[in-house]
């Protein structure tokens, strides 16, 4: 794994994983997450990924359409700090974040494997 | 492992799930509809027909749908509501408040069914009442709310995508553990192109009438008490290609008898229109293609390359 590997992971698992996301939350977070994670090409840089990015494309859906109506004056600060604040205490999250990691370790091994060519 | 593999295929199968629900529905965040309700109320004296006072009761504001994923299965519904309520004795304002309410996700709406169920903690909430909560473990509870089965009310937003004329649509509520509920039936009368704030939309109309009402209010209610002469018609417009629901209108009146002295004539009237459809997939739109004003699919097609340009040079490189 590579520093710009890893980091282009991290891009590529969000950019990817929000757009299904808004039609799907789980899909697009395990889409996101392995497309990332075969970019990161490591197992360590594959957990991370998932780990990282997991939780913002999970929470996309809910959190991107508050920011608008914010940027877009139509919901106040007080509203969309205890919302978003809401959304961050929660179980699941931790849940889809722990199986990010694992997919993200199998799909950065997998990616690896594919670079080397082995 | 096993959580994974269980997550992805939830999700997939919740995707091609019968009866025919598009999966966006479950989950609407930014969602906004403009709603406006207004009664006027006159009142006669039944001996020489004489006006006797008027009440109008006027509310008008906006309401924002939020959603999050409250477990597997199911979907946490809130909402912000914005409302203005007016209310005028013969024809002087008496009062004007203004209600601006964030509710959190805490209803639970099922996947792939039209139930969205109280939560467990709403009916503790309900039971102690709401003076006595304890803001401190009410917040620290937030994490592990869970859906409380068996009472369910049938989600109004939306509907089967594969509804035709003729169909049946049930609202109101059901009482599992007791069997018993309120359902009263809608019926989809016609299909129509409607423009709902300057967008326009292939809609069923689902109708419900006061006969309708009535049918399911009779075992409660017993038949001497149901009220005569009132009429009323509430028409529901949904989406056709995603079942969501862009508008409503409303009317009815009647007269009632408010005693042997006074006759009461009441009109009301509302409706409901989606300014906003936020993350429903309305159209074959995601909210990103409306955002950025592409064209239906854009974003998703854009993903699919995205991921087999990765592949293919991932393989190049080898």
């Amino acid at each position: 794994m590579t520093k710009k590997s890893f980091i282009l992971g991290l891009f590529t698992s969000v950019i990817v994983g929000i757009p299904i996301a808004f039609i799907y939350d789980l899909i697009g977070t395990f889409v996101g997450v392995i497309v990332g994670a075969f970019v990161a090409a490591s197992k360590k840089g594959g957990g991370a990924v998932g780990l990282l990015t997991s939780p913002l494309i999970y929470l996309s859906p809910y959190a991107i359409p508050l920011l608008v109506s914010y940027l877009q004056g139509s919901l106040d600060l007080l509203s969309i700090v205890l919302l978003i604040g809401y959304s961050l205490i929660d179980v699941f999250i931790i849940i889809i974040a722990v199986a990010s990691l694992v997919a993200g370790i199998i799909f950065g091994w997998i990616g690896l494997r594919v670079t080397e060519g082995e | 492992m096993v959580i994974m593999i269980s997550l992805i295929s939830i999700g997939t199968v919740s995707l091609y799930a019968d009866p025919g629900y598009d999966p966006s529905v479950f989950s609407p965040n930014n969602v906004i509809y403009d709603i406006a309700i207004s009664m006027h109320m006159e009142t006669y004296n039944v001996t020489n027909n004489a006006l006797l006072s008027t009440h109008d009761f006027i509310m008008a504001g906006k309401i924002t749908l939020i959603s999050k994923r409250m477990e597997l299965g199911y979907v946490a519904w809130g909402a912000i509501v914005e409302i203005n309520v007016t209310e005028k004795d013969n024809g002087t304002i008496v009062s004007n408040e203004y209600f601006n309410v964030s509710a959190p996700p805490i209803l639970a709406v099922k996947e792939n069914t039209r139930y969205m169920y109280l939560t467990e903690l709403i009916v503790e909430l309900l039971r102690e009442g709401f003076e006595n909560v304890d803001m401190e473990e009410l917040v620290s509870r937030i994490a592990t709310n869970k859906p409380y089965s068996g009472f369910y009310i049938y989600n109004p937003f939306y509907i089967d995508t594969s509804v035709n004329i003729g169909d049946r649509i049930p609202y109101g509520f059901y009482n599992e553990t007791r069997d018993e509920g309120v359902i009263v039936y809608g019926t989809v009368t016609s299909e129509k192109k409607l423009v709902i704030s300057g967008a326009p939309y292939d809609c069923w109309i689902v109708n419900i009438t006061e006969a309708e009402i009535l049918e399911a209010l009779e075992p409660l209610l017993g038949e001497e008490d149901i009220p005569e002469g009132i009429e009323f018609n509430l028409g529901l417009f949904y989406d056709k290609r995603s079942g969501w629901l862009v508008g409503l209108d409303m009317f009815g009146g009647g007269t009632i008898s408010v005693d042997e002295q006074e006759n009461a004539v009441v009109d009301l009237n509302g409706e409901m229109e989606l300014v906003n459809a936020g993350t429903v997939r309305i159209a074959d739109k995601t909210y990103i293609d409306r955002i950025l004003g592409l064209p239906a699919y854009t974003s998703l097609a854009l993903d699919i390359l995205i991921i087999i340009a990765i592949v293919i040079i991932r393989i190049r490189r080898r």
